[in-house]
């Protein structure tokens, strides 16, 4: 079930980022380059659509972040010839003056990135692309207004073990499609050692749950246990908050989200 | 029933903007009649938009409004059906498609089956149509059906009972469930447009949607059949195209000689059964 056209999913995306990139009026696209598996995707299908000189990969080290990360990530661009522009966030977070515990730190270097993610994108006249790949949106391994704030998500829709496969077709270098995927928020961190399962499993169980929409049970019978697609069930319903606009308060006839409801692409033109 | 050359017209609508896609529906209905297309078909909704939400009640139009003179107008060169939230003459807004030839209005047919489910919300906008009805043109006698009235059997049944040659038809489909062979509408599509054309050995023509709006892409692969069941064109995946097919009405009693599906066909049982199945209900 998880397996697709890799063709037409390449296909398909590169006309969704057209569309959102005309439709904002905009230029071209900019997204962060982590040196991960999942940036490196959406790196080469933009560059693709877009044309290389189109894209700015934006690199946004801390200073505890691995050594890989920023060879990765310049091992991307020059593949895919997209610009670059490396700004380093240390001094960023030292100006805040907080003692933090590491989720804390994690959560604002995401943020941190974001604003500056946000700040290039205007001035080169950008969409922002997100990275984020469908099995960390339904888990909610992201951060809310950190790595998940974005114009559109090009491989939303894409789980992550599609995502290796998709990146090896266009031609993401190996290194990258073999390494243990991570968030690298603090040193060592990998996101299956995180999360607890591995992403092969996650998403089988996920293409059941939400795609195939079978009952938990029946999935505990392919191999899985009940406890295991349970804890997945739980994290994705404690998740739901990052995934809709917060709730406005209902005093009106018609309501942002409620009863005025348009959607997004009502703006282009 | 007359030979004809048809332009399917799988175009890209500019989301919520009327005046831009009328002229767009004009520009290409001259092309195809420099072409040398007699009639054109555009997708559903392709003057307003697909997921109009709130907006179909902003986008509303009638189809001798002011606002449709350029569709009006290139109608006397070619016929032209074309899709638009309509306002009907009772006030509600429903999904219509009107066939225009000579600069008249030749007939108006209303979506009758409103997807609400999954991401569809139709029901939710617009209301309902409840006529099926066969139609004489200087083309030959058609039907009109829009989008998921293709997938009830029953209404190409009726249509073509009432003597409908040919079935023109609109839809905007999403894209999806991409396996490993392609998405998997492409299959339901085509087996049900082909079923339709070969069971009730009738033309049909349907012109889909494309262009992206809110992340969904429209399928395009827009079709024609011949009344044997013989695709007469499938058009690309994801892009805008047009493509001229020439109708032989000649194959219509060929198919209908050579295969006796039309006139075996038995209409009074089927009436009486439904009959006593509405009566029991």
């Amino acid at each position: 079930m998880l397996e697709i056209d890799l063709e037409r999913a390449q296909k398909l995306i590169e006309g969704f980022i057209c569309s959102c990139v005309s439709g904002a009026s905009m230029k071209g696209a900019v997204l962060g380059l982590s040196g991960g598996l999942d940036s490196a995707l959406v790196a080469g299908i933009v560059s693709k659509a877009l044309g290389p000189d189109n894209v700015l990969g934006l690199l946004l080290p801390f200073r505890q972040s691995s050594k890989d990360s920023i060879e990765h990530a310049k091992l991307v661009a020059e593949k895919f010839g997209v610009k670059t522009k490396i700004i380093d966030i240390s001094n960023m977070v030292d100006g805040y003056h907080e003692e933090i515990d590491r989720f804390r730190l994690g959560n604002l270097l995401a943020r941190l990135r974001m604003c500056v993610i946000f700040d290039q994108s205007m001035a080169s006249k950008s969409i922002v692309l997100g990275t984020s790949n469908k099995t960390e949106m339904l888990l909610g391994y992201s951060t809310w207004y950190g790595d998940m704030a974005a114009g559109c998500y090009p491989i939303g829709d894409i789980y992550k073990t599609q995502v290796r496969a998709l990146a090896k077709y266009i031609g993401v270098p190996d290194v990258i499609i073999e390494k243990a995927p991570s968030a690298d928020l603090w040193p060592g961190q990998t996101d299956e050692g995180e999360i607890g399962n591995t992403y092969e499993r996650l998403d089988q169980i996920l293409d059941m749950l939400v795609d195939q929409r079978l009952p938990k049970e029946k999935i505990a019978q392919r191999g899985f246990s009940l406890s295991e697609v349970e804890a997945i069930e739980l994290k994705m319903r404690k998740s739901q908050f990052k995934r809709v606009l917060p709730p406005v308060c209902k005093v009106t006839g018609r309501t942002i989200d409620q009863d005025f409801r348009y959607i997004r692409d009502w703006s282009v033109g | 029933m007359k030979d004809f050359r048809l332009a399917i017209a799988q175009i890209e609508s500019k989301f919520g903007d009327l005046a831009y896609n009328i002229g767009k529906h004009a520009r290409v209905a001259k092309e195809s009649c420099n072409s040398g297309a007699n009639m054109v078909l555009f997708p559903e909704l392709g003057l307003s938009g697909y997921s109009l939400r709130d907006l179909s009640y902003n986008l509303a139009v009638r189809p001798d409004g002011n606002e449709m003179r350029p569709i009006i107008e290139a109608s006397k060169e070619i016929a032209i059906f074309c899709s638009f939230p309509e306002m009907c003459p009772d006030h509600v807004v429903r999904i219509s498609g009107c066939l225009y030839i000579g600069g008249e209005i030749a007939q108006i047919y209303r979506k009758i089956h409103l997807p609400t489910h999954g991401l569809f919300e139709e029901a939710r906008y617009f209301g309902k149509g409840n006529t099926i009805r066969a139609f004489d043109t200087p083309f030959g006698r058609l039907g009109i059906m829009i989008c998921r009235d293709l997938w009830h059997p029953e209404e190409a049944y009726v249509l073509s009972r009432d003597g409908a040659e040919m079935i023109i038809a609109c839809s905007a489909i999403p894209a999806r469930v991409l396996g490993k062979n392609g998405f998997s509408v492409k299959k339901f599509f085509e087996r049900t447009t082909g079923n339709i054309a070969f069971t009730n050995q009738v033309f049909l023509a349907s012109t889909n949607k494309v262009g992206y709006e809110d992340g969904v892409a429209f399928f395009g692969n827009s079709v024609v059949f011949g009344p044997d069941g013989h695709e007469l064109a499938i058009l690309p995946e994801l892009v805008e195209h047009v493509q001229i097919v020439d109708i032989d009405s000649s194959v219509l009693a060929k198919a209908r000689y050579n295969m006796s599906l039309y006139r075996e066909s038995d209409f009074g049982t089927v009436l009486d059964e439904m009959e006593r199945i509405e009566k029991n209900a």
